[in-house]
C-alpha cells in the first residue's frame, strides 16, 4: 500500500475508527485498524466485536493494498501532525506502516492485515428505511441522553427503533424519564418491521456522522440480530441489536393531563440551570427543583442549608393548580431536548408522569419526554 | 472562652464488667475473647492483672493461654458490655447533656458551661470518676484538654485510672517527643508515609512544613499536622451515632461457597435483612457495597452508586449481583459475604419509575416487614432460602 492524504481527511476517519476500536480487548484485532487503500479512496474499518465501523476519504493511491496499525497510535500521531500532506506505505513485512510527513517519518508496528476479521455480511430479509441525515442526528440527539447506562438493564442500554407505517419511532428510557422522536421517513416509510434495541455506543457515532459536514440522507437496514446504516459521505456502521426486549412505551405515556401549562422552554431552562447550581452546590441536598403551577404563572424553586432560590416564570396554566419536584438535571436535559421555543407540560398531580413538548409543529420530527417527579424529601 | 473537654476511657473495659459482675475475680486476670470451649479467636479485652502478664488485646487466646495459663477466660457477652456502657453515659449526662459516645467504651464530654455548678475541669473528672466507681464498679482513665483531640491525647497519657490534663502550651513538652504513631489519626500506613518524610516524632510532624504535607496527603495532611501541634476546633456532638452512615449485614458460611448461584442466594437474603433495617429506621441509600472474603482472608469490596435512593432489597440485590459478576472470579471459593447499604440519608426523596410496578414491590416489601415483625422472623421468606445455599433460615 502506497499513498498520499491531506492531513485533515485521514485525522477525520482516523479519530472516528478509533472511537469505535476497542481499548482493551483480548482479541488484539480490535484495537487496530484496517487501512485499505483503493481506487482514489482510502477505507479504514474499527470494531470492537459489537459495532463495526468503516470510513472513507479521498486519497492519492500510488499502490493499492492494507495495513492494519494501532488504532489509538495513529489517530494520536495524525492529531499532532502539522497541516499538509501526509504519506502512507506499508513495510515488506506488511505488519509496519511508514508514516511520512515533510522530510519527518514514523513507522508504526501492527497487525498482519490478513488476520484483520471482515466486515460482517448482512443477510436477507431486511427492513430497510431512507432518513435525512440532520433529522436523524437531531433526533438522536433528542433520545440517547435518556437512555440509562446501568447493565443490569440491557434493555434500556440502547434506543429503540421502530418502524411505523409513515416513518420511524426512536425511544429511550432510563426508567425515571423517557424520550420518543417520530421522524418522517424518505418515500412514505418502511412500512412494517420489527423492533431492534441499538446499542448507545453504535448511535453516538451514527449521531456524529449524520450531523457531520456532509448533507444527505442515511440508508438504514435492520436484518437478524444487526443494524446497518450507511452515511452521508460513505461511512458505513454495523452494529448488533441488543438481544432484549424493549418494554411496551406507549402504555407509560399518559393521554391527557390535569393541568396544562405553556411557556418558554429556554426561559424554564435557564431558571431550572440556576437552581440546580444551587442544590448542586450542596452535596447533603437532594439535586431536586420544585415546579409550582397556577394562574398565569410557572414558580421555580429550590432550597438548600447554604441558600434558596425563587423565579416566577409567566405562563398560560389550564387545569388544577399544582407543585411537583423534579430531579433539575433530567428536568433540564429535557427542556434542552424540546428545543428554546415554546414548550406545553402536561402534568398529572404531584406524583404521576409528567409530559414535555415542544409547541407548534416542527419539520420533519415529532418529540415527546416523560418525566417522572420525586417525591419530595420526608413524605 | 477556652472549651474543657474531657474523654473519659474505661480501662480494660469488658474485662472489668465481668471482675464488677463477679467480685471473685478482682485481681485476677480476666481474659474475654474468642469461644474458650472451642479453644480459637482473639482477645478482645484483658484485665490489667493479665497485661501484666504480657496478654494483649488482638492476639489469639491460645497465645494469651501460653502466656497467662492461671488466667479466666470468658466468651465475650457483649449485651452485657452495651448495658453497663448505657448506665455510664447516664452518669455523664448528670454533668453535661454534652456527651458525644465516642465507642463502647469512651466518651467526650463537654463542661465548659457547667463549672459554675460542678467546679472546675480537674473537680469535675474527680467526681466522674468517683461516681463510675462506685455507681458502676468500673474504673476510667479522664483526659482533661481545651479541644477533643488534647483530651483523647491526654488520656493515653496515663492508664489505668489516670487523670492528666493537657493545656496547649503542654504540647512541645508532653506531645512531640512521643512518636507519631502515637498521636490520634496515625495509622501504621500514615507511619510508613511520614517516616518517608524523616518524620518520627510527633514534634517532627508538628515543625514540618505544613504546604508540602497538603501537597502529599492532600486536606488529611493538614488535619495531621492541626492535629500534631494539638489544634483541633470541632465541637462535641452529642447525636453523632444517632446519624447512621451505613447499613450493612456479614454472614460466615458454614462452607466455601464455589458456584455464584449460591452465593447469589446468600447476598439475597443479606439484602433483604438490610432493607428491612434501612425501612425500620427510615433511611433509604444510594450506594450498595459488596464484600467478599476467601477462606484464606483474600478480601474484596466493591461499591456502586444507584441512580436513585432505594430502601428495597430488590435494588440493593440486583446492584450487589452486578458487583459479584464483574469482580469476582466464578469457581473461587467464597467463606464471608457481606451486603452494605450506604450514602444513607433519612426520609429521602423518592424518584417514581416507569415500568417497573416499583410502587407494588415496595408494598410487597413493607408486609413481609409487617408479616416478621408480627409473627416472627421465619414468618415469610424467599423459596431461594430453602435451597442448600441458603444460611439465614438454616436448620
Amino acid at each position: 500500500m502506497e499513498l498520499a492524504i491531506e492531513r485533515k481527511n485521514l485525522m477525520e476517519i482516523a479519530e472516528a475508527a478509533q472511537r469505535v476500536a476497542a481499548k482493551n480487548s483480548p482479541q488484539p484485532a480490535f484495537s487496530h485498524l484496517l487501512l485499505e487503500a483503493r481506487g482514489g479512496t482510502l477505507l479504514a474499518t474499527a470494531s470492537d466485536g459489537e459495532v463495526w465501523l468503516r470510513v472513507a476519504a479521498p486519497a492519492e493511491v500510488a499502490g493499492e493494498g492494507a495495513a492494519a496499525p494501532p488504532a489509538h497510535l495513529l489517530a494520536g500521531l495524525v492529531r499532532r501532525l502539522p497541516d499538509g500532506p501526509v504519506g502512507l506505505r506499508s513495510g515488506p513485512d506488511g505488519a509496519t506502516l511508514r508514516v511520512a510527513y515533510g522530510s519527518s517519518g514514523a513507522a508504526l508496528r501492527g497487525l498482519d492485515p490478513e488476520v484483520y476479521p471482515p466486515f460482517p455480511e448482512r443477510t436477507g430479509g431486511e427492513t430497510r428505511f431512507s432518513v435525512d441525515g440532520g433529522t436523524l442526528g437531531k433526533a438522536l440527539r433528542r433520545v440517547l441522553f435518556a437512555a440509562s447506562t446501568d447493565p443490569a438493564r440491557p434493555a434500556f442500554n440502547g434506543v429503540l427503533f421502530r418502524p411505523v407505517g409513515d416513518g420511524l419511532r426512536l425511544v429511550a428510557t432510563d426508567t425515571f424519564r423517557l424520550a420518543e422522536c417520530r421522524l418522517a421517513t424518505n418515500g412514505g416509510g418502511p412500512a412494517e418491521g420489527a423492533d431492534a434495541v441499538v446499542p448507545l455506543r453504535a448511535l453516538r457515532e451514527v449521531q456524529r456522522l449524520a450531523s457531520g459536514g456532509v448533507e444527505g440522507a442515511v440508508e438504514a437496514a435492520i436484518g437478524d440480530g444487526y443494524i446497518h446504516f450507511l452515511l452521508p459521505g460513505g461511512a458505513e456502521l454495523y452494529a448488533r441489536l441488543i438481544a432484549a426486549r424493549f418494554p411496551n412505551y406507549e402504555e407509560v405515556i399518559p393521554s391527557g393531563s390535569t393541568t396544562a401549562a405553556r411557556l418558554g422552554a429556554g426561559e424554564l431552562l435557564a431558571a431550572a440551570e440556576r437552581a440546580g447550581m444551587l442544590v448542586e452546590n450542596d452535596p447533603l441536598s437532594p439535586p431536586l427543583v420544585a415546579l409550582s403551577f397556577g394562574e398565569g404563572r410557572c414558580t421555580v424553586a429550590a432550597r438548600t442549608q447554604t441558600g434558596e432560590l425563587r423565579e416566577e416564570l409567566r405562563a398560560t396554566v389550564e387545569g388544577e393548580p399544582v407543585e411537583v419536584w423534579f430531579n433539575w438535571r433530567w428536568l433540564a436535559e429535557g427542556l434542552r431536548a424540546v428545543g428554546d421555543g415554546g414548550i406545553f407540560l402536561g402534568l398529572n398531580g404531584p406524583l404521576g408522569a409528567a409530559v414535555f413538548r415542544p409547541e407548534g409543529r416542527e419539520e420533519g420530527q415529532a418529540y415527546t419526554y416523560v418525566l417522572l417527579p420525586t417525591k419530595p424529601p420526608g413524605e | 472562652m477556652e472549651r474543657a473537654i474531657l474523654l473519659a476511657d474505661m480501662n480494660s473495659f469488658f474485662a472489668s464488667v465481668h471482675q464488677a459482675l463477679d467480685p471473685t475475680l478482682k485481681g485476677r486476670p480476666v481474659i474475654v475473647g474468642g469461644d474458650p470451649e472451642k479453644r480459637h479467636g482473639v482477645v478482645l479485652a484483658a484485665s490489667y492483672e493479665a497485661k501484666a502478664k504480657g496478654v494483649k488485646t488482638g492476639m489469639t487466646v491460645h497465645e494469651a493461654r501460653r502466656l497467662c495459663p492461671e488466667g479466666v477466660f470468658i466468651k465475650p457477652q457483649h449485651h452485657l458490655y452495651v448495658h453497663f456502657s448505657t448506665r455510664i453515659l447516664r452518669i455523664m449526662r448528670d454533668f453535661t447533656p454534652l456527651v458525644e459516645p465516642f465507642s463502647i467504651d469512651e466518651a467526650f464530654l463537654d463542661v465548659t458551661g457547667c463549672q459554675k455548678l460542678f467546679g472546675s475541669p480537674v473537680d469535675i473528672a474527680l467526681a466522674l470518676k468517683r461516681r463510675i466507681r462506685e455507681e458502676v464498679g468500673v474504673t476510667c482513665s479522664v483526659g482533661i484538654g481545651p479541644n477533643k483531640l488534647l483530651a483523647k491525647m491526654a488520656a493515653e497519657l496515663q492508664k489505668p485510672d489516670g487523670l492528666t490534663v493537657l493545656r496547649h502550651e503542654d504540647v512541645p513538652a508532653r506531645l512531640w517527643p512521643l512518636p507519631v504513631r502515637e498521636l490520634f489519626g496515625v495509622g501504621p500506613r500514615y507511619e510508613r508515609h511520614l517516616k518517608f518524610l524523616n518524620i518520627h516524632t510527633i514534634g517532627d510532624l508538628a515543625n514540618f512544613p505544613v504546604k508540602i504535607l497538603r501537597m502529599r496527603f492532600g486536606v488529611y495532611g493538614e488535619v495531621l499536622w492541626r492535629c500534631a501541634n494539638g489544634i483541633d476546633e470541632s465541637p462535641v456532638d452529642p447525636h453523632s451515632l444517632e446519624r447512621v452512615k451505613s447499613i450493612g449485614q456479614q454472614v460466615t458460611l458454614p462452607r466455601d461457597y464455589y458456584r455464584l448461584a449460591e452465593i447469589k442466594v446468600v447476598i439475597l437474603e443479606l439484602a433483604e435483612k438490610v432493607a428491612e433495617r434501612a425501612r425500620g429506621g427510615g433511611y433509604a441509600g444510594r450506594t450498595v457495597v459488596l464484600s467478599l472474603k476467601d477462606a484464606n482472608f483474600a478480601y474484596l469490596s466493591r461499591m456502586k452508586t444507584l441512580p436513585a435512593y432505594t430502601d428495597l432489597a430488590a435494588d440493593v440485590y440486583r446492584a450487589a449481583v452486578e458487583l459479584l459478576e464483574r469482580h469476582w472470579p466464578e469457581g473461587w471459593p467464597v467463606r464471608t459475604v457481606g451486603v452494605a447499604l450506604a450514602g444513607l440519608a433519612a426520609g429521602p426523596p423518592r424518584q417514581l419509575t416507569l415500568f417497573e410496578g416499583r410502587e407494588k414491590w415496595e408494598s410487597v416489601e413493607r408486609a413481609c416487614d409487617y408479616i416478621r415483625s408480627r409473627f416472627g422472623e421465619r414468618a415469610i421468606f424467599r423459596a431461594a432460602s430453602l435451597t442448600g445455599a441458603g444460611v439465614r433460615y438454616a436448620g
